[in-house]
């Protein structure tokens, strides 16, 4: 190697760029997955090192928790690892440090991804990003299209409801002295992937306004695409349906889920923290997984739809293997049948 | 085996939920009567009057006889 900044600067990559990157990758999803590479590369390596630094330390805690080592026990092989590249000698790795870091680096991208899609729901449940310009994503048409931009202060003076759909008149610069008017409902919008800025708007049933008709006139076809920079003014009306917001299937949704976030992050942490092997470990997470999910299907019952609702068979099938799983789990952590 | 079928059908969909895109721009009630020719006509309908009307209310009485108020 030229020298010890080359190897700090891949090392560097590897440990904070990376993970972070995962990690923005699961965060900025769905409506918001253009703002994993907007903005100035400074400020984005910076926020990658930043959570890439956050991944680490919960890697790290978590995998010497499971692998019951401390920092000092790996300090001394990791300087003798680095003195041997430094001095351009191929590094003297047994299979199981090989088997180590392989796994360390698996288990810290798998962490970033976890964390990622977790705060990315968790913010949406709660509509944290509306609420709170902290958590606010940059993608503004999002909030305005579906209509929950209702829910911010500055527009609490208006309408709300569950929003059916969104209806939009467009003004559209047609190149001739008149101005072309167009309304329809938006199905679906697209951005730029460079500036993230609106690019086209895709209207089903449109209408177009006829001068000599004095009135709209449906337009055949099934969608059509208006590129924005045509579009002089834009009009939104949302149409929504008469249903209380909040209701008690909501309520019992809503905290179903909730449960099931704190549940999940128990089922994937806690086993860790247990004496038995890293096999046994890792079974009982996704023993604990496996029941915790047919367990969660099952606690959906009450308030489902008529058409997705199962019978009652069904129902004690999957409490009978959430049990099995659960049963399972707890078997390999030893915590019964010892 | 259709009670295992209609488990393992249950947990596909949760599964889907827990990885569809927040993205959709209209609801998914909206886009049922969208896809069906007699109720597409019924919402347009709809539309018109609510915006022809002082109440911008309308209750839309779907073909499988469902009704839906919607306001703007």
């Amino acid at each position: 190697m030229d020298s010890p900044g080359t190897i700090s600067g891949i090392v560097f990559i590897v440990v904070l760029i990376f993970p972070g990157v995962i990690f923005k990758r699961f965060y900025y999803k769905g409506s918001f997955k253009k703002q994993f590479g907007a903005g100035p590369f400074a400020d984005r390596i910076l926020t990658s090192i930043f959570w890439g630094f956050v991944v680490q330390l919960l890697s790290f805690v978590g995998f010497s928790i499971a692998f019951n080592f401390h920092y000092n026990d790996i300090n001394v092989k990791i300087r003798g690892l680095y003195k041997q590249i430094v001095d351009n000698q191929i590094p003297l790795l047994t299979f199981h440090d090989l088997a180590y870091i392989l796994t360390y680096i698996f288990v810290c991208l798998t962490v970033a991804a976890f964390f990622g899609f977790i705060a990315h729901e968790f913010i949406r449940l709660f509509k944290l990003d509306v609420k709170s310009g902290i958590f606010k994503f940059s993608n503004e048409w999002h909030y305005y299209f579906t209509g929950e931009i209702l829910l911010t202060k500055e527009f609490r003076h208006l309408k709300k409801g569950k929003v059916f759909a969104t209806a939009v008149d467009v003004l559209i610069d047609n190149g001739s002295d008149r101005n072309k008017m167009m309304s329809g409902i938006l199905s679906q919008y697209t951005l730029s992937s460079h500036t993230g800025e609106l690019e086209s708007i895709y209207l089903t049933a449109s209408r177009k306004y006829s001068d000599i008709d004095k009135g709209f006139k449906s337009v055949p076809g099934s969608l059509i695409i208006i590129p924005y920079n045509k579009v002089v003014d834009m009009n939104l009306t949302y149409l929504f349906e008469e249903k209380p917001l909040v209701n008690k299937i909501t309520v019992y949704r809503n905290s179903v889920m909730l449960i099931s976030l704190f549940v999940t992050l128990a089922i994937i942490i806690l086993p860790w923290f247990s004496t038995v092997s890293f096999g046994n470990k890792t079974l009982s997470v996704l023993f604990f997984s496996l029941g915790w999910l047919f367990a969660y299907v099952s606690l959906l019952q009450p308030y489902q739809d008529e058409k997705q609702k199962l019978s009652w068979r069904a129902i004690l099938l999957l409490i009978a293997l959430s049990l099995l799983f659960f049963f399972l789990a707890f078997y390999k952590l030893r915590l019964i049948f010892k | 085996m259709g009670t295992i079928k209609a488990v393992f059908n249950a947990v596909g969909n949760v599964l889907g939920t827990f990885f569809s895109s927040d993205s959709d721009v209209m609801s998914e009630e909206a886009k049922r009567i969208l896809s069906n020719e007699e109720d597409r006509k019924i919402f347009f309908e709809a539309i018109d009057k609510m915006k022809n009307s002082d109440s911008h209310k309308e209750t839309l009485i779907l073909s499988n006889k469902e009704k839906i108020t919607l306001f703007s």
